[in-house]
């Protein structure tokens, strides 16, 4: 079975993982962008996300697919 | 006027599903899969729409009212963030091994890898059983639905209208025109549900005097609803939350359109793009849920979002809404039902029935035949389920998540055994029936031990352990990739 994917897009995944447990800003209550800080946080997050996967497809596209 | 705006959607969706026909090749796999010929826009689109159900609406507005603006995180964000991923590592491995060998169904993978008829029968099995109270909750959802968004109970349409609309819509395009229809269709419902969410938003959030306006009185006078840390969730909780949407990697339906894609490429748009349609699916849904705290008290008789709509807005906005119910329900149905045919037809039918072979006009009518019988037999269901089916089809999310191990394992290990994969199979059952079982006695949402853990963050590890334990104690079978 050869290995089609590379590794370093798993690593992407855990450091989104990571970083969407942002309780340490969890108390935070001011506005950012006229929204509650951490709804703010995670909506940055879900925009950074697509720019990291644009990245992962960009050069982190599997081998071998047969095409 | 709700009801004008909900036919003329539904006249349109019919119209779309039926045109889809023209292209129907007559074969099996056209009938499944659509020739595996899905391009990159109809594949993102209808992959977000057969993941957002009528919850996503209704049910996360509901949640956000009671629980805040943490609901997106918990339920938003860790989706935009899993999901992803889960279609660059099993969507496009499954489509590789598809395309190669000709799968249909997971069942077909799996019997394949391991070369074990039991086990394929096995993974069937608990597949199906998850799904059936997950295609109940969309039919009656629908009915309950459009009961409120026409008068409530007693006044509105009995909930018996909404349901058969939404089955027999779906059975006529998807029964005529297999998975092309219901990629077209889907893409156009989700459409439908994302440009409903965007009219919903500015024409309420513009009787609160704007976004930020109404931001800052949700922070002044309902500051738990505006923040994360009003002590309703704990870290651990949070934490747990974000493996729920490993279930989007096991289910039949999603593994359907991964496999109808024209080339591993449409999947490249799919991966990126998927984050930010999710946030702007859910973003609406939950600050017009917690917005609504400012506006009605609780407890409330009816869903926020539908409360909001016509207090703030037109019965225009009303019957879009109706029609955003519909599409986010029928989005998930359509997909829902033609897996389940794909599976009846190819697992069972044509593996026991005809030993692999089957002709392709008969495989085309046995699914029809699967599909109809499966809205029917749901149909039914709906007019004596109670209303406990919905917290049932949130438990049937947890049972596929139990199974993501063992799928897992099939494309990317090669050292996983029969054995392994029936172990992690069996052991998510067990776990997840033993959880169900103590729920029933608890009061308030259930978590393990009353940790806060929510049932998934034990029944994922234990598959994967007893995966790898399974797989190490059995000699593996010799393996064609």
């Amino acid at each position: 079975m050869p290995r089609s994917h590379p590794r370093w897009p798993l690593l992407v995944a855990l450091v989104a993982c990571a970083l969407f447990q942002n309780f340490w800003m969890w108390s935070e209550d001011r506005l950012i962008a006229g929204l509650p800080a951490n709804l703010a946080y995670h909506l940055g997050l879900c925009i950074a996300a697509s720019g990291a996967l644009a990245a992962v497809v960009r050069w982190g596209w599997p081998r071998d697919l047969g095409e | 006027m709700v009801l004008t705006v909900l036919a003329v959607y539904l006249a349109l969706v019919l119209g779309l599903g039926v045109f889809g026909h023209r292209l129907f090749r007559g074969t099996g796999e056209d009938y499944f899969l659509a020739s595996r010929s899905i391009g990159p826009f109809v594949l993102v689109m209808t992959l977000l729409g057969t993941n957002m159900t009528a919850y996503t609406l209704l049910g996360a507005s509901g949640e956000s009212y009671q629980r805040g603006i943490i609901v997106f995180a918990l339920m938003g964000s860790s989706t935009a963030l899993l999901v992803p991923f889960l279609i660059y590592y099993l969507g496009i491995r499954a489509w590789r091994l598809g395309q190669r060998h000709g799968h249909v169904t997971q069942v077909q993978l799996v019997r394949q890898r391991y070369g074990s008829d039991s086990l394929g029968l096995l993974l069937f099995s608990v597949v199906v059983a998850l799904m059936l109270p997950y295609l109940l909750i969309g039919v009656k959802g629908a009915g309950d639905a459009l009961t409120i968004l026409t008068g409530g109970a007693g006044q509105g349409l009995p909930g018996w209208v909404g349901s058969l609309a939404v089955c027999a819509v779906t059975y006529v395009y998807v029964s005529y025109g297999g998975m092309r229809s219901t990629s077209w269709v889907n893409a156009l419902q989700t459409t439908v549900f994302l440009l409903f969410g965007v009219v919903a938003y500015v024409a309420v959030m513009s009787e609160f005097g704007g976004v930020e306006a109404a931001m800052e009185r949700l922070r002044a006078e309902q500051p738990a609803m505006a923040s994360f840390g009003s002590g309703r969730f704990s870290a651990l909780q949070m934490a747990s939350f974000l493996l729920l949407p490993l279930c989007t990697g096991a289910f039949p339906h999603l593994y359907s359109h991964w496999l109808s894609a024209r080339s591993a490429e449409s999947f490249r748009l799919a991966i990126v793009a998927y984050p930010l349609l999710v946030a702007a699916t859910w973003f609406p849904s939950v600050t017009l849920g917690a917005v609504g705290r400012l506006q009605f008290d609780p407890p409330l008789d009816g869903p926020v979002l539908v409360k909001l709509i016509v207090a703030n807005t037109g019965e225009v906005v009303a019957g879009c809404l109706a029609a955003g119910v519909f599409a986010a329900i029928m989005s998930s149905l359509d997909s829902q039902i033609l897996a389940l045919g794909a599976m009846f037809t190819q697992d069972i039918v044509k593996h026991y029935g005809f030993h692999g072979t089957l002709r392709e006009d008969r495989q085309v009518w046995f699914g029809r035949l699967f599909v109809l019988a499966f809205l029917a037999a749901t149909f039914l269901c709906s007019l004596v389920a109670s209303q406990s089916i919905f917290a049932l089809g949130t438990w049937a999310l947890t049972g596929f998540a139990g199974l993501l191990p063992m799928l897992a394992a099939t494309l990317f290990w090669q050292r996983a055994t029969a054995a392994g994969a029936a172990a992690s199979i069996l052991s998510a059952a067990s776990l997840w029936t033993g959880f169900f079982l103590d729920s029933l006695d608890a009061a308030g949402p259930y978590s393990v031990g009353g940790t806060g853990l929510m049932p998934v963050a034990v029944i994922v590890p234990a598959a994967a352990l007893a995966l790898v334990a399974g797989s190490l104690v059995t000699r593996p079978a010799s393996v064609r990739r």
